[in-house]
């Protein structure tokens, strides 16, 4: 700042000052504002860059929306906060960088000097001499004094005003009018451009994508619109349907029509032909109508199709569709009453018998009847009389048939219940006549009726009074008379021990012996079953380990003759086992001697069916036990000690009735048993017979199920794994010629099995899907792959466990475990060595 | 030298500033001779205070101290409690925040603190604190790689003077722990999957019920578990393939709140055996083990006597070559092709002197050979004893006639009785590799040089394939022969159990058997692969290990070669940090436990240290200063 040179200086300064002042505060706020607006609008612009040449920028803005909302869902708001919050961000530092830099690089303020020269060029009034006031009165001339003088009250007017001198930046509205457009176009950019993304990234989501590789000759058209229309057989009462979707799913017998019209497939080509193409190798050509191309098919297998241009060139194609087919069920026969196969009634009782029976089909029953056959007689006179009946009575619910089945289709099903009373007299039966029915339900289906025929139900009218109905109850129970005749042995051997006092002794003795008597016929039977035998005393070595035959035995044996002549013919059919065991010298124990007399080994006793679950002992043994204790009730009644043999006796009841009740059957053993072959005998056949003692053969590797889906699960899952691990590869990798057979195999094993398992028609569609794309990668259909994986794996029946080296800890070349097994042999080999001398 | 050199040009430093303190004040006043007093003081104050703090920034400021130096390490899973106690005990507690994962509750407690240091690598500690007296280690601790870094550093240093390293305030979260599982199965092999839950120690009897599903997404099993319980489940993969098994935790009462973890498991074929049968008549046994062996890709050459001097022989998958190598089967050669031998009793006595010599030469090299009893020869066994079951005694059973038994073996176990041979093993130095339930040897093995030795009493395990049970018939012979065999010879990864999780970037080690000279290592993942260095190792020469560290989660290969010969390679499961968080804290806890063993020593003197006054605060008063100059020159001149 000058300081005042003439009289007239101090006052002009004074009011210059205030003027310098509000212009660098002018300056100020203009770099202020142009800093907004250069930050504002180039942070939008490097936004909307970063939004259309940064892939994931949308998504990065929406994964930090959601997270700052806290929501899930995709909403052009969650991505514009964050978008928004880092325009905000950049403009603050640009606008900083930019007002740093108009500071630093702002215009020098103007002096009082230039000031005063520039009013002179704006206020002619001031005759280019306000500039004069500064000077000092010894630089002025007179003329300027004068001058000076003559301009100075239009100087400090001038000064004095209120207006601003130096106008630097536009009007201020105009400023911030300007300011505000800036903004509101930068907003507009970034809104406009995320939306944009945005939309674009919604499309591509839900957009259908090509499925086919290049090696197809198809092109990646879709066909805009397809109708099909689905007419269910008559029979069914369903009702027509029409959709556009491909994948369709219908009951047995539907006849399927799909067109594609002209209306609305405007690039359709009217000369076009158009094939659909099943998977189980049928091609079928759309006929062309008036409104378009149109193909009817009835369905009666479940099946995968695309539909395919194949003239004037292969314009169109379809993705794999399944063609699910929902088989018409035969009726299920439910017989309520009786719910026995066999039901026996008494001489006496009143020959009457209700009959109450459930059927269900799922598209209602045409015919139900009762085929019934009456035996008349007994042994070579018996005779047989076939007769239908109907029932007496039915009712009929409908209900849907959701209750009955998964499918989410409701369809109304018809459930009857059906109820004959027999009057066996009026069937011309009479007590020893027996009666065998069955019901036949036939349902509605066309062309062929589907025919269900239930288990049969077999009625005995007894002739002989019984102790009670007896029923099929365990089939262990093949002969309740044993059972009984145990319980029989017990009640007279308790009679016998009652009466004991009251009877002689040589009575006593005989009665006690006869118990004896039934209680071996009783053991012998079972022990056949049990594979037994019982000369000897075998049965005993058996069941209750070694023991010497005692005197009682014998005495015993002596005396039961009838047994006796069986059991020297026994002996002599097993004399060879007797012949090897005559050195009783050295076996003193007689162990020896005792086993290859009673132990006639024949190796395994049965054949399966053995099974001991948790807590439970199974039958074979049950029954081995009641045959033990058998043996010693039997010895004790023989020895006239019936009170001795009343525990054993009700304990070998105890056992078969536990018997009864086990979950499984023992089955007798089956087959042919050599005895076994001395070693003085052995390898004295003539090999006369034999050609070659050389076999040389390879092992072909079996060709299954197994192996198959265990190819196949494993190329998707060495795929799968790449997959994952080269997901920056944009271009899918391609099957190899091992793989694609693989896949060829699996689906023409699941083309195969869809005749019998029609639910497999989405796992065939998607093998179809992997052939068309030639890849495993299949981009519009994420879950279909594990889908399938998850769906192939319970096909795979129980593996086969390969066998296994041994594994090491160490290399096999070792040295210091080398040197170790060395001297492990050395130590081993010295005690030997020891002993041996 | 350099002391001298920097005490030199400390003083030659402060001398210039000195001097241009000087001429900066006197220009300054005289530039501002016009204005007020206060604008003078203020812009030579300004001076001096730059000129000190550029002195300051470019000399550093320090002081000598002997006071002892107590920092706090805060880990991971730092409990927020913890840190505000330390805090309010002691404010002369120095922290540090060792940065693996930047973890925000730590950050709140700490956020007026003066000092506290994010450290990337423990390795900065004692360059931050080269004189710690007391290190107090919150959080989970510090991984083994860490603790092996921070030992190395004070491995020079004698105990004495050595930090006090304590741990506080670990808090264990909810997860599963000492996890273990195979890396790698063989197709149908059974492998388990056990370890132990972690539950809340504040509420120990909750119950957790965990479950396994295999991966095609179905259970295999689900169990509940109360706190820190171990669980173990069987699992057999029939799939070729690199598969993960999800094993999900809930709690019984909270069952929305999961946590999830996958076990990852690669599964591959079995290398086929080469396998001998001798035997003195036809079997049912050795036919249907033919039959299981040859139907995996295995080469099976049976003997079988006919009569007094004729065998048949039959020759299953062996090539031209094989069959010249084996025409003489019972010689050195031929029985030093073959993996397994299984010979019967008879058929064993029957073999001439030189055939024993050969077998005994075979087992002594690797071979391992089954030897099944047979009911009339045992009495025989004293006096056909080789030196090769030498310690193996047969002897009659006098207790019971056929025995039927329910085998067990591994982790498996029979639900179906086997009928065996009525005899007793009797074989002090044997192991037991099949059992009845009374714990009657049914198999035992022993060695006998590099080989292995073995006898049974089992000729009936073909009666489970004829019940249609023919995967325990083969799991039966898949252990007998795992358990006896010639151990592998070529070139393999050593057997690997996870018992630690493989996570990104850390380190981890793996070793090959039967190794050459040229043996070579490739690591093959996305981000990164090619050629690993191996070294060697001490305790086996045929060895050979190499260290690595996956840099992305997912799947990686490791492969070793020897030229073109033979390869072997293997795949493992690179975990994100964010998984298996339980068992990496747990591992954690346990490793810095065992460390902090020795550094329990109380330090005598506290070392003196040199403390710094932060650079930083004189920067920001130089800029600080320089800013307000340079307003001033610009804004108000």
């Amino acid at each position: 700042m000058n300081k005042p040179l003439n009289n007239y200086s101090g006052a002009i300064l004074e009011q210059i000052i205030p003027h310098l002042k509000a212009i660098k505060h002018q300056r100020m706020q203009h770099s202020i504002i142009k800093a907004c607006t250069s930050g504002i609008s180039a942070s939008a612009i490097l936004v909307a860059l970063y939004v259309i040449f940064w892939p994931d920028a949308v998504a990065n803005f929406l994964a930090i929306g959601q997270a700052l909302l806290n929501q899930q869902t995709f909403e052009i708001l969650y991505t514009l906060i964050p978008a928004i919050m880092l325009w905000l961000a950049l403009s603050i530092t640009l606008f900083v960088i930019c007002f740093l830099y108009f500071l630093y690089h702002r215009k020098a303020s103007p002096t009082a000097s230039e000031l005063l020269h520039h009013l002179n060029r704006k206020h002619p009034a001031l005759e280019e001499s306000a500039h004069l006031a500064l000077l000092a009165p010894s630089d002025l001339s007179v003329l300027q004094s004068m001058q000076l003088k003559r301009v100075l009250p239009s100087l400090s007017n001038i000064l004095g005003s209120s207006e601003p001198i130096l106008q630097l930046t536009s009007k201020r509205q105009k400023t911030l009018r300007s300011l505000l457009f800036t903004i509101v176009a930068s907003a507009t950019l970034v809104i406009g451009v995320i939306a944009a993304n945005a939309n674009h990234r919604e499309y591509s989501a839900q957009s259908p994508i090509d499925v086919n590789g290049p090696e197809q000759k198809v092109s990646t058209n879709y066909l805009p619109q397809l109708v099909v229309s689905v007419n269910p057989p008559s029979y069914t009462q369903q009702t027509s349907f029409a959709q556009s979707e491909l994948d369709v799913e219908v009951l047995q017998g539907s006849v399927i029509e799909w067109l594609i019209p002209f209306g609305g497939n405007d690039r359709i080509n009217t000369n076009a032909e158009f094939e659909l193409t099943l998977s189980n190798g049928d091609v079928m050509p759309f006929e062309r109508i008036e409104r378009g191309y149109n193909l009817t098919y009835i369905a009666n297998a479940a099946a995968v199709y695309s539909i395919i241009q194949v003239t004037p060139s292969a314009n169109y194609t379809t993705d794999i569709a399944a063609l699910s087919v929902k088989m018409d069920a035969k009726p299920v026969i439910n017989i309520k009453e009786p719910l026995l196969t066999i039901t026996e009634l008494a001489k006496n009782s009143v020959p009457l018998l209700n009959t109450q029976v459930e059927i269900f089909d799922d598209y209602g029953l045409s015919n139900v009847k009762i085929v019934a056959s009456i035996a008349k007689g007994s042994g070579e006179s018996v005779k047989f009389r076939d007769q239908t009946f109907s029932f007496d009575s039915y009712s009929q619910d409908s209900f849907a048939q959701d209750s009955f089945s998964q499918d989410s289709e409701s369809q109304i099903g018809d459930k009857s219940n059906y109820k004959k009373r027999w009057d066996l007299t009026a069937l011309d039966m009479s007590p020893g006549d027996e009666l065998y029915f069955s019901i036949h339900a036939t349902d509605n289906k066309t062309p062929e009726a589907q025919t269900s025929i239930s288990p049969t139900r077999i009625v005995r009218w007894l002739e002989d009074e019984q102790e009670g109905i007896a029923s099929d109850g365990v089939v262990i129970d093949f002969i309740p008379e044993y059972f009984k005749s145990q319980r029989q042995i017990i009640i007279e051997t308790e009679a016998l021990i009652e009466q004991q006092d009251s009877m002689s002794t040589d009575v006593f003795k005989r009665t006690s012996r006869a118990l004896a008597i039934d209680q071996s016929d009783l053991k012998q039977t079972y022990g056949q079953y049990l594979g037994d035998e019982f000369e000897s005393g075998v049965m005993h070595t058996m069941e209750a380990g070694p023991a010497v035959p005692s005197a009682d035995e014998h005495d015993h044996s002596d005396e039961d003759k009838g047994a006796s002549n069986e059991e020297s013919s026994h002996d002599s059919e097993h004399s060879h086992e007797s012949e090897g065991s005559n050195d009783q010298a050295s076996d003193l124990s007689g162990y020896q001697q005792v086993i290859e007399q009673y132990g006639h080994n024949h190796g395994e006793v049965d054949i399966g069916f053995i099974k001991t679950s948790e807590g439970q002992i199974n039958p074979k043994v049950l029954m081995k036990r009641a045959v033990a204790e058998m043996w010693q009730a039997e010895l004790h009644l023989q020895l006239s000690s019936p009170s001795l043999a009343l525990p054993y006796e009700k304990e070998a009841l105890n056992y078969l009735n536990r018997a009864k009740q086990a979950e499984r059957i023992y089955v007798k053993r089956l087959g042919f048993e050599p005895p076994p072959v001395g070693e003085e005998r052995r390898y004295q056949g003539k090999l006369k017979d034999i050609l070659s003692y050389q076999r040389s053969t390879q092992a072909a590797l079996p060709v299954n199920l197994n192996t198959k889906v265990l190819a196949f699960m494993a190329a998707v899952n060495h795929a799968i794994t790449l997959q994952k691990e080269r997901q920056h590869e944009k271009l899918p990798k391609k099957l190899s010629p091992s793989e694609r057979q693989t896949v060829n195999d699996i689906a023409q094993l699941l083309t195969d099995r869809l005749s019998q398992s029609p639910e497999w028609v989405e796992q065939l569609a998607t093998i179809k899907r992997i052939q068309m794309a030639n890849s495993f990668t299949l981009d519009n259909c994420e879950a279909c792959l594990s889908n399938l994986m998850v769906d192939l794996n319970t096909l795979l029946s129980t593996h086969i466990a390969p066998p296994l080296l041994r594994q090491n800890a160490l290399s096999t070349q070792n040295a210091a475990s080398m040197a170790y097994s060395e001297v492990l042999l050395q130590l081993n080999a010295a005690p030997f060595q020891e002993t041996n001398r | 030298m350099s002391h001298w050199f920097s005490s030199g040009f400390n003083i030659v430093l402060v001398a210039i500033i000195f001097i241009t303190i000087c001429f900066t004040c006197k220009l300054a006043l005289k530039r501002l001779q016009y204005h007020s007093i206060m604008r003078r003081i203020s812009v030579v104050v300004i001076n001096i205070i730059a000129c000190f703090s550029l002195l300051a920034l470019l000399l550093g400021i320090s002081y000598q101290t002997n006071e002892p130096l107590h920092v706090v390490l805060l880990t991971q899973n730092a409990d927020k409690q913890a840190i505000e106690a330390l805090q309010s005990e002691d404010e002369s507690l120095h922290w540090l925040i060792l940065n693996t994962q930047k973890e925000e509750p730590m950050k709140a407690p700490l956020a007026g603190q003066v000092e506290n240091i994010y450290i990337q690598d423990i390795a900065q500690l004692p360059l931050y604190y080269p004189h710690i007296s007391n290190l107090t280690i919150l959080g989970d601790g510090l991984s083994n790689n860490e603790w092996a870094i921070l030992n190395a550093q004070y491995a020079g240093i004698e105990e004495s003077r050595r930090p006090v390293i304590q741990t506080m305030a670990y808090s264990p979260m909810l997860g599963l722990v000492d996890m273990r599982w195979p890396a790698q199965l063989v197709i149908a092999e059974s492998g388990q999957i056990s370890g132990r839950i972690q539950g809340y120690t504040a509420s120990p009897s909750t119950l957790y019920k965990l479950s396994l599903k295999d991966p095609f997404n179905q259970e295999i099993e689900s169990v509940l578990l109360s706190d820190n319980e171990a669980f173990s489940f069987a699992i057999s993969a029939d799939v070729p393939g690199q598969w993960k098994y999800t094993l999900t935790l809930t709690e019984r009462s909270k069952p929305s709140e999961k946590i999830e973890e996958q076990v990852a498991i690669q599964i591959v074929n079995a290398a086929p055996v080469k396998m001998m049968i001798k035997q003195s008549a036809p079997s049912f046994e050795s036919k249907h083990l033919q039959i299981l062996v040859s139907e995996k890709g295995g080469k099976v050459l049976t003997l079988t006597k006919i009569s007094k001097n004729k065998d048949i022989r039959q020759e299953i998958n062996l090539s031209s070559a094989d069959k010249t190598l084996v025409n003489d089967a019972f010689s050195e050669q031929a029985l030093g092709f073959f993996d397994f031998l299984i010979i019967d009793q008879l058929a064993l006595s029957e073999l001439s002197a030189a055939q024993n010599v050969a077998l005994e030469s075979a087992i002594k090299n690797g071979l391992g050979v089954l030897v099944q009893a047979q009911t009339q020869q045992i009495p025989e066994w004293q006096d056909d004893q080789t030196s090769w079951l030498r310690g193996i005694a047969l002897t009659v059973n006098i207790d019971e006639t056929q025995p039927s038994d329910y085998l067990s073996w591994g982790q498996q176990q029979l639900d179906v009785p086997l009928s065996s041979i009525n005899a007793n093993i009797l074989a002090p130095s044997a192991k037991q590799v099949v059992s009845a339930q009374n714990d009657r040897a049914l198999v035992i093995t022993q060695g006998y040089g590099q080989g292995k030795v073995a006898v049974s009493l089992i000729n009936t395990s073909y009666t489970l394939k004829t019940q249609g049970k023919a995967d325990l018939h083969s799991h039966y012979w898949q252990w007998l022969i795992s358990q006896i065999s010639r151990t592998k010879s070529d070139l393999q990864w050593e057997e690997n159990i996870i018992t630690s999780p493989i996570i990104v970037r850390a380190t981890q080690r793996q070793c090959v058997l039967n190794a050459a000279q040229n043996t070579q290592f490739n690591f093959n993942q996305v981000s990164t692969s090619g050629a690993i260095a191996a070294n060697e190792l001490l305790l086996d020469a045929n060895s050979l290990c190499v260290g690595y560290s996956p840099q992305a989660a997912g799947w990686y290969n490791l492969t070793a070669t020897n030229g073109e010969i033979e390869s072997a390679s293997i795949a493992y499961f690179a975990y994100a940090q964010t998984k298996w968080r339980a068992w990496q804290q747990s591992i954690r806890y346990r490793i810095t436990q065992e460390n902090t063993q020795h550094y329990r020593l109380k330090t005598t003197v506290p070392p003196t240290r040199i403390l710094f006054i932060q650079g930083s605060l004189f920067w920001a008063v130089l800029l600080a200063a320089l800013s307000m100059l340079w307003m001033e020159r610009k804004q108000f001149s």
